[in-house]
């Protein structure tokens, strides 16, 4: 009865043993609301860059930890934005913050958007496929004693 | 340092904790607004041990990947292998002989006991007893000769393999452990309690300090002692069991309170609890090979994503492999328990004293490398 | 150096390879006035009036109680910060060296940088080796210290503390032994032993 309500949303191939559903994003937070009893426990909120798209990866436990689900969000490479899923499961502070510095997907109505492992004014997004290293290219010197 | 006025004559002092501090969690910073000395609002800031774990495993080959994972939660490494090989096997289907995976649960289990022991350790060192500390290590030290025995290192091991174990336990090793944990549990173990438990100082710095609702910890998704010691019973070896967990008897610690006092109890409990494991692997270890078979040629996993939780002594600690059927992973991502953790900070210190801080800090245990990656 | 913020605000990687000249260190010192390396504790005009074999028990002397006391400041970043701790505990005391984990730098003779040291914590290290007084040592302790190790790959990753702070002695290891740590530590000893000798490296 969720697929009626959601249109576009389709079941896909995802890691063993998960329910796993491809939601659109404008679908994702209506979607969330009415699992968030059923699958209380996010345990993790990753994405992978698919070098044409960008895959927001939402991996979900029921309460009794046997019920397995997982969203998949597909992504435009440039300028990705998705909702915030902080409201459902607050876990995703963090995790949406490493999201957004590792791979630049912004998350609307985050609390607290910024840079977590990397700091502010970095450029680059490191876990995308095309991030090279900012840096100028290593000599081996050391600091004159 | 910058201070705001407030109404009357109230002031906001931020501080800057961190990220170089005596407290030995490694490199924490917390940026701290304080009006006197209670705490408004507490900032965590992360990333100084931020190593690139994930992009470094894009370029490896799956077993190269092992030795790496020992440096995420360095504290108790062969948990951190175990996530990342089950994981591996499960993507390829095989099938690990029945010793190694009885030797696997144990070897876990006693580095679930040396990172208490650490955890113990350092908490007493934290409040300022400097006693525990050295009493802390001198057991792990101990713990550290029998891994050394039999993987050749003392703190990161690399002895996990994708199919078993790299080598078996040498000849009069598994006597060697038995004695040990005797000796832990009839005479180290009342130390602790004794030294610590029964210090009135730690129950007034530890009771009532970062009390952690349990509807909190499950929103914000704690896992481990954090989440037990604030009553609610779950734990991946018993709902999701891995590796042979399912064989074995042990209990659950769980608190009452989920103050900091509560998160140490459990820990300390959970200590007997993996001792009772290791009791129960060792009576019932079978002979046999410790390396099963592998396909043959350069491992590469089927396309396709898997994802594998196990109950390290953090929390839930998790490995996410998405393969192109190359050699090397195309992302991996480790869910950590410790960066979950941190969330909690604030919500914990909010209402307390600056000397508080360290104390739910050292309750909650992060260790760095796993929340940095 | 200057002109950093204490929220982490990286200088652009390019402008720390330039050479920075803090206070000269011992050994940069020419070979007049190494005489004045005791740390101004004789006065000039003593000095004319001793003859100079006094002079060298001396320095002999200010020598023995700097290396038998090096309090250090334990900047343990990662893993080799844990195998640090279990250096200076039960078994391998290095109280017994005179070797106190003191944390703060302006206390402090010898820093020892264990573990990984990423771009974000480069500002730290630095701030905190400035703040060390002379004479001041830096012992890099483990594979990422000294050239960032396994991680050496990383974006984020220094590849080694010597690009940051002059380094005198290199504990190689992943984590190294405490034994090995205590080795790189008597090598820093016999250093101290012989400053303000003719040839002292």
């Amino acid at each position: 009865m969720l697929f009626g309500r959601f249109p576009g949303l389709e079941e896909t191939g995802g890691p063993a043993g998960f329910w796993t559903l491809r939601v659109p994003p404008e679908h994702l937070l209506e979607l969330g609301e009415e699992l968030r009893l059923a699958f209380p426990h996010l345990s993790c909120l990753t994405a992978v860059d698919f070098r044409d798209r960008l895959e927001l990866v939402y991996l979900l436990y029921s309460q009794d930890q046997k019920e397995r689900l997982c969203l998949k969000v597909d992504l435009p490479p440039e300028n990705p934005e998705v909702e915030s899923v902080t409201g459902i499961w607050p876990t995703a502070d963090w995790q949406e913050r490493e999201v957004y510095d590792m791979f630049g997907i912004r998350f609307r109505r985050h609390p607290n958007l910024k840079r977590i492992l990397l700091w502010e004014g970095y450029e680059g997004y490191p876990l995308r496929k095309g991030f090279g290293d900012p840096r100028p290219p290593r000599t081996r010197k050391v600091r004159p004693r | 340092m910058e201070t705001r006025e407030l109404e009357e004559d109230r002031v906001l002092l931020r501080l800057n904790l961190g990220p170089q501090h005596p407290s030995t969690h490694g490199v924490f910073r917390a940026i701290v607004t304080l009006e006197g000395e209670t705490i408004v609002d507490l900032e965590p800031v992360v990333g100084y041990l931020h190593r690139n774990h994930e992009k470094i495993y894009e370029h490896l080959q799956y077993p190269m990947i092992v030795p790496f994972t020992d440096r995420l939660d360095y504290l108790s490494a062969i948990n951190n292998e175990l996530g990342y090989v089950l994981a591996v096997e499960g993507a390829l289907g095989i099938e690990v002989p029945e010793r190694a995976r009885v030797l696997r649960v144990l070897f876990s289990e006693f580095q679930r006991i040396l990172y208490y022991q650490l955890f113990f350790g350092t908490l007493a060192m934290d409040l300022g007893a400097t006693t525990p500390f050295l009493l802390a290590f001198r057991d792990r030290e101990r713990g550290y000769d029998l891994m050394e025995r039999v993987t050749g290192a003392r703190l990161l091991y690399n002895y996990l393999r994708i199919g078993g174990l790299r080598n078996d336990v040498p000849d009069g090793w598994l006597r060697d452990l038995e004695a040990y944990l005797d000796y832990f549990e009839r005479e180290a173990w009342p130390q602790y309690m004794d030294l610590l438990l029964r210090n009135e100082i730690f129950l007034l710095r530890t009771k009532e300090v970062g009390v952690l609702p349990s509807d909190l910890a499950l929103a914000y998704g704690a896992s481990g002692p954090v989440l037990r010691g604030s009553g609610i019973p779950r734990d991946l070896r018993k709902d999701d069991p891995y590796s042979g967990y399912e064989n074995f008897q042990f209990e659950i610690p769980v608190g009452e309170r989920g103050d900091s006092y509560d998160r140490c109890v459990v820990r300390l409990y959970e200590m007997l609890e993996s001792i009772r494991i290791i009791r129960q692997a060792l009576s019932r270890l079978p002979d046999g090979p410790v390396m099963g078979q592998l396909p043959r040629g350069l491992l590469k996993l089927p396309p396709g994503e898997y994802y594998q939780r196990v109950e390290a002594p953090s929390g839930e600690l998790a490995y996410y492999l998405v393969s192109d059927g190359g050699p090397a992973p195309y992302r991996a991502k480790i869910r950590s328990p410790s960066f979950v953790h941190l969330q909690l900070m604030p919500h914990l210190c909010r209402g307390h004293k600056l000397a508080d801080v360290i104390v739910i800090l050292s309750s909650i245990f992060p260790v760095f490398g796993e929340v940095d990656r | 150096m200057s002109g950093e913020k204490a929220n982490g605000k990286q200088r652009k990687y390019a402008d720390r390879t330039e050479p920075v000249v803090l206070v000269r260190h011992l050994d940069d010192l020419p070979e007049e006035e190494i005489g004045s390396v005791d740390g101004g504790m004789v006065p000039a005009f003593w000095k004319r009036l001793l003859p100079p074999v006094i002079l060298t028990t001396l320095q002999a002397l200010v020598n023995w109680g700097r290396q038998n006391s090096t309090w250090y400041l334990p900047f343990g970043t990662a893993c080799c910060g844990i195998e640090l701790m279990a250096v200076g505990a039960t078994r391998f005391d290095l109280d017994r060296h005179g070797m106190v984990p003191w944390f703060s730098p302006r206390q402090c003779d010898v820093m020892i940088v264990a573990g990984t040291i990423t771009e974000k914590m480069a500002p730290a290290v630095v701030r905190l080796y400035e703040q060390m007084a002379e004479p001041r040592y830096v012992i890099a302790m483990g594979g990422c210290a000294i050239s960032g190790g396994p991680f050496y790959k990383g974006y984020n990753v220094v590849p080694g503390v010597d690009r940051l702070i002059p380094v005198d002695v290199y504990v190689p290891g992943c984590p190294p032994r405490p034994e090995a740590v205590l080795h790189g530590i008597y090598l820093l000893r016999d250093r101290i032993a012989r400053t303000g000798r003719k040839g002292s490296p």
